[in-house]
């Protein structure tokens, strides 16, 4: 995730209003978000060998 | 003399088409027929190649729906149809071996002329019996064919059946209607004098998204199981690194290839070979990204993070088994405890690390069975590593096909190395039956537990890690026995078919893929806990929360990035609403810490006890994503229904919360906020929205 940057905001902060480097960190911990999971939907794969595929290929 | 090179079909079934579609697109030639024609054509023969794997995909497209072998098979045979070559030469694996002979009937059947050879790892082991069954079949190639091959065309080329044949190490033919062995070829003890593979036979060159290399050939271990090292006859042997390094380069400036799958069955057993490789690639600059296969006692933390530097993103691990009995038993030896660090260091040194298990040896009991499904469940504590874990198929000529082979059984569970999931033709289903010497690994060898025992334990692990990863790791941490787990599910299943006077659901592999069997396995273990069946920790019931909250998400349709709700700029005008497809929740426990301790083994009453804010967004055709937002940004979001614009969603945030004594700064922090979560896609902008051109207005409204 890119939550520290600020260079890819695209709601923009209005002209006039200025942030110090120091107050954005600290405004960004305030409002942090984190991926912590990851999952597989049944929607995207209904059976599980599409993403179970042997790695490298099987060769018997 | 022009020769037609058939592929063996190795795609497997999915169910749906679109899947299978997915799943395997880009095909990619194999490397096997690209190498032999690349050795034809220095021996000045002209070869065409007939792919089934890209004849198969577009039977899959063009029929969308459902295909068997035998839909396949016409499509394949046509292929055949419009050949004229004089030698047709079939590759061969296992999985599909029985449409191979028919295809090779069928080919003899349009070209009686024509000669027809069969070779690869199945034909190599299976010669006698295959010419002996199969009148068809007029001489197989054995082993490596770089150079017989060739030197078969050589012989055919004066006429049918020249005496000349007969002269030809590494095959087995017919002559005077008897069948002949001849003397192996000798092995090619300097592949570097190999040419590189014929890549540009590969109509989908440009479209692969990697392309398979060959790093050396033979392993120098004996495993019971195993037919490669008798392919190869466990000569190990590897090409230097600038031939490697050189045949990637000229890939890349060729077709734009970066990415590799390095094939060796055992690249890693020399180090110093192995370090070379990868100092050398550094030294060269390119950013390649690879992978490759090795033993867990043939690498080391120093070597794997060298391969990760060199541009290593995955490696396969072949444990087999979590029993340490077992691993000395089938002749592999691994110390687990040194393959568990080799996974772990592999995986931090962020490489996919594929970890391959097997059960249904003869010899395995039920200690040795837990041990090897605990394994496969410890393996996903590492977000980057998956392991699979297969029903033992007894190749041919393996020592322990050799040992069963007059007591092999065709139960009709196949293991997924023999089946690849397409409907068995009935056909096949006659070859198999009629030529187990031939087709062993459709069958079973005896086992002291019950098969279908086996064969469902691995359904029911394989398809609760897919559906519940953290589940099945509560489970295990919480009764340290997913045996006794699958047998009060097997008891829960029965009893609950009783009670709905219904026969029980049929508990196959395609229900345990099935969000039938996620939905079900829920249900039960909720039913366990309540019932005293399993433990009632704090854990378990947490982690089944969490669970179910995933479950029941329904996915919103994916947001292309050129459609008209992805604005990337608004203003304070703009109304704002979450995006579809997310959910905030809050959860009574720390999300965060619980999963934490799952990946890490510790104990969960480790954690903290707090309640946490989390997001998840569940859209089509992407995994879920769960969020752990701070309260203020879950407070924020709250505000965001899609009625109020962005200045009122700071009003109403500022008015409601407790630091009334610096807004102004609060605004612009949630401001901030509310910029990030978009940039995140938490949110999204309304599309009738239109953005304001009065910048400055904004500003000044802000600043008042």
């Amino acid at each position: 995730m890119k939550k520290e940057s600020v260079k890819e905001i695209t709601i923009e902060v209005p002209s006039g209003v200025t942030l110090s480097a120091e107050e954005l960190a600290a405004l960004l911990e305030r409002f942090s978000i984190r991926i912590i999971d990851e999952k597989s939907h049944e929607v995207v794969l209904n059976i599980k060998q599409s993403i179970k595929q042997p790695l490298p290929p099987p060769k018997h | 003399m022009q020769i037609s090179l058939i592929t063996a079909l190795t795609i497997f079934d999915c169910v749906h088409p679109d899947v299978t579609i997915r799943v395997h697109e880009p095909p990619g030639t194999q490397l096997g027929v690209l190498c032999l024609a690349a050795s034809a054509a220095t021996h000045g023969h002209c070869s065409t190649i007939i792919d089934l794997d890209a004849i198969a995909l577009d039977v899959l497209r063009s029929s969308g729906k459902q295909v068997t072998t035998d839909d396949l098979f016409e499509a394949f045979a046509q292929a055949l149809a419009g050949t004229d070559a004089p030698l047709l030469g079939f590759s061969s694996i296992c999985s599909s071996y029985p449409l191979t002979v028919r295809l090779a009937a069928e080919a003899k059947r349009l070209h009686p002329e024509a000669y027809v050879v069969l070779g690869g790892p199945q034909a190599t082991v299976v010669d006698l019996p295959t010419l002996e069954a199969f009148p068809w079949v007029d001489a197989i190639v054995r082993g490596e064919a770089d150079w017989t091959l060739p030197m078969l065309i050589d012989a055919l080329d004066g006429g049918r059946m020249p005496s000349g044949v007969e002269r030809v190490p590494g095959i087995t033919y017919r002559r005077n209607g008897r069948v002949v062995r001849n003397p192996d070829a000798a092995l090619i003890a300097d592949l570097d004098m190999l040419p590189l593979p014929a890549f540009e036979m590969d109509p989908k060159i440009k479209d692969r998204k990697s392309v398979q290399l060959e790093l050396g050939r033979g392993c120098p271990y004996g495993c019971t199981f195993c037919s490669t090292n008798d392919f190869f006859r466990r000569k190990f042997r590897l090409k230097v690194p600038a031939v490697v390094l050189g045949h990637m380069n000229q890939l890349h400036e060729r077709y734009g290839v970066t990415d590799f799958t390095l094939v060796h069955d055992m690249f890693t057993v020399d180090r110093k070979r192995v370090v070379e490789f990868a100092e050398a690639l550094l030294e060269s600059g390119g950013e390649y990204r690879w992978n490759c296969a090795a033993r867990t006692d043939r690498v080391d933390d120093e070597l794997l993070a060298l391969m990760a530097k060199a541009g290593c993103v995955g490696i396969f691990f072949g444990v087999e088994t979590g029993s340490s009995r077992l691993q000395r038993i089938i002749d592999k030896g691994l110390d687990l405890g040194t393959a568990w660090e080799a996974i772990r260091s592999a995986t931090a040194h962020g490489m996919k690390t594929s970890v391959g298990l097997i059960t249904g040896f003869p010899e395995e009991e039920r200690d040795d069975l837990r041990d090897t499904i605990h394994f496969f469940v410890q393996t996903t504590r590492f977000d980057d590593a998956e392991p699979q874990l297969s029903l033992l198929a007894p190749l041919a000529e393996t020592p322990i096909e050799k040992k069963y082979q007059d007591q092999l059984v065709f139960d009709h569970i196949y293991s997924d190395i023999s089946q690849r999931g397409w409907r068995e033709d009935p056909r096949d289903l006659d070859l198999i039956e009629k030529y187990a010497r031939v087709f062993s690994s459709f069958y079973a060898v005896p086992t002291l537990l019950p098969r279908r025992y086996i064969a469902e334990v691995r359904d029911f692990v394989d398809g609760a890690t897919f559906w519940f990863r953290w589940l099945s790791i509560a489970l295990l941490d919480a009764t340290d026995d997913l045996l006794y787990v699958f047998d009060e599910w097997l008891r829960w299943h029965a009893d609950r078919g009783h009670c709905e006077s219904q026969e029980p659901r049929e508990r196959n592999s395609r229900y345990y893929c099935s969000n039938v069997f996620a939905r079900d396995l829920l249900a039960f273990v909720e039913k366990a806990i309540d019932s005293g069946y399993l433990p009632d920790t704090k854990c378990l019931r947490n982690v089944l929360e969490y669970e179910k909250t995933l479950c029941d998400l329904e996915p919103a349709p994916r947001v292309e990035a050129s459609s008209p709700t992805g604005i990337q700029r608004a203003s304070l005008r703009c109304r704002v609403r979450k995006a579809k497809g997310v959910v905030v929740q809050s959860l009574t426990f720390d999300l965060p810490g619980l999963l934490d301790s799952l990946r890490c083994g510790k104990k969960v009453s480790q954690t903290k006890d707090r309640s946490c804010w989390i997001a998840t967004v569940a859209r089509t055709g992407q995994p879920i994503q769960v969020v752990h937002l701070s309260e203020q940004t879950a407070e924020l979001i709250r505000f965001c229904s899609g009625e109020d614009t962005v200045e009122q969603i700071l009003d109403n945030y500022c008015d409601a919360s407790a630091a009334k004594d610096n807004r102004q700064a609060l605004k612009k922090a949630a401001l901030v906020g509310l910029a990030h979560l978009h940039e995140q896609g938490l949110l999204e902008i309304e599309s009738s929205t239109q953005p304001l051109r009065d910048d400055n207005a904004d500003a000044r409204r802000c600043a008042a």
